[in-house]
């Protein structure tokens, strides 16, 4: 890859995937895991990886239960330090993990994790775009209801 | 030795007072003035170029996005109030800047008007400009997110050069953008692992403070720094419309 980039050459290709690791890199520990995985989903390979990542989660779960067998699978391989200094396979287990978590709101609207709403919105709308369309269409029913949950709690 | 110049040493934290490097060269008369027109120029001609040709705000006045860009340049930065008003106005100067350039296009279309004997504008100018420029916020904050990061590389790379340390960001760029792990760089530069990981890391630190300091020139502050880079990263990701 070359190493002097015209960054603005092509904004939402691959210039964008080497924004978003030098973004990374300059915030050091300090970068979210949810922009260390869309920097990884951006990546000339992200969509493979992600799609390779995804094919994991088989079959579908067609409950809640199964949705947060899902999750609490994922979570296993998640190790904060791995995940904060993007391991690949510790991203992978994340990637799952917000996968399940966004199933399961798609679903039937159930948040199976205690992350804020706030957390979980943005990272439906960071990380949604970049995997295959399938779960981006998952993520985009998970963002409706969670938009729903938001509605219901605000007119109590 | 200053923190900079030892490659193995981040360098150190910016401080928290907001120094603004323009308000500075602006007291300095003429010469300081040059300088901060020149670093002006420089760093937001092509944000305001990209972001004059997504909009379609140069064919507007039937003129090449670049050249409407120079030229609001030379027509503002030839009055030296100018960035003086930018350092009482509370904007971001890029967001000066862009609102300066849609008064300058509609100063352009009126006067195109006038020559035709038409009639433009009207009451509420400002409101009307502002919101036409506040409606394509998205395109010009992706490319000034972009552009920042150039520049930010473009000095890094310079400054490594000047020192004969250009290996040092091919470690950098090897690691952080391509994921090669450090130990597999080393074999190629003759170092271990460790080494590799403390110059990557030092330059990582010096593209920090490279962009710190374009931040901060455009008006943000040190403690800023990390939500704006967060909020750089967003505008990156989000959703075409």
């Amino acid at each position: 890859m070359n190493s002097d980039p015209d960054l603005h050459h092509d904004d939402f290709g691959a210039s964008r995937a080497v924004a978003m690791r030098l973004f990374c890199a300059i915030l050091g520990p300090n970068a979210h895991p949810i922009d260390r995985l869309a920097a990884r989903c951006t990546a000339s390979d992200g969509a493979q990886w992600s799609s390779q990542v995804l094919a994991a989660f088989v079959p579908v779960p067609k409950s809640i239960e199964s949705w947060i067998t899902w999750k609490d699978m994922a979570k296993t391989g998640i190790r904060e330090s791995d995940l904060h200094a993007g391991d690949p396979l510790a991203l992978a287990a994340f990637l799952q993990y917000l996968c399940a978590i966004a199933g399961a709101l798609a679903f039937d609207g159930t948040v199976i994790t205690k992350t804020s709403a706030v957390e979980i919105r943005r990272a439906l709308n960071v990380v949604g775009p970049l995997i295959e369309p399938r779960w981006q269409d998952t993520f985009r029913r998970a963002r409706v209801r969670l938009d729903q949950i938001k509605e219901i709690g605000s007119t109590k | 030795m200053s923190a900079t110049s030892d490659p193995l040493t981040p360098s150190r934290s910016f401080p928290e007072t907001q120094t603004v490097w323009i308000a500075d060269r602006l007291s300095e008369g003429e010469a300081g003035l040059m300088l901060a027109n020149g670093y002006v120029m420089e760093s937001y001609v092509r944000p305001l170029s990209i972001y004059c040709s997504k909009i379609g705000l140069a064919r507007m006045v039937r003129i090449d996005a670049d050249d409407l860009v120079h030229g609001f340049f030379a027509n503002r930065l030839s009055n030296s109030e100018y960035l003086k008003s930018w350092l009482t106005s509370g904007l971001r100067l890029r967001q000066w800047l862009r609102n300066g350039l849609h008064f300058y296009v509609h100063e352009l279309r009126r006067q195109n008007a006038t020559q035709l004997g038409l009639h433009i504008g009207g009451q509420a100018l400002s409101e009307e400009v502002l919101s036409e420029g506040a409606a394509h916020d998205h395109e010009f904050e992706r490319a000034w997110a972009l552009a920042a990061l150039d520049l930010a590389m473009k000095e890094t790379k310079e400054e490594l050069e000047t020192r004969n340390r250009r290996d040092e960001w091919e470690m950098f760029w090897s690691h952080h953008v391509e994921g090669v792990p450090h130990a597999k760089i080393g074999e190629r530069f003759q170092l271990s692992a460790a080494q590799v990981a403390q110059r990557a890391f030092a330059v990582g630190a010096q593209l920090r403070d490279a962009l710190c300091g374009i931040l901060r020139k455009d008006g943000a502050l040190g403690s800023e720094i990390d939500v704006e880079v967060r909020s750089m990263m967003e505008v990156l990701n989000e959703l075409r419309s």
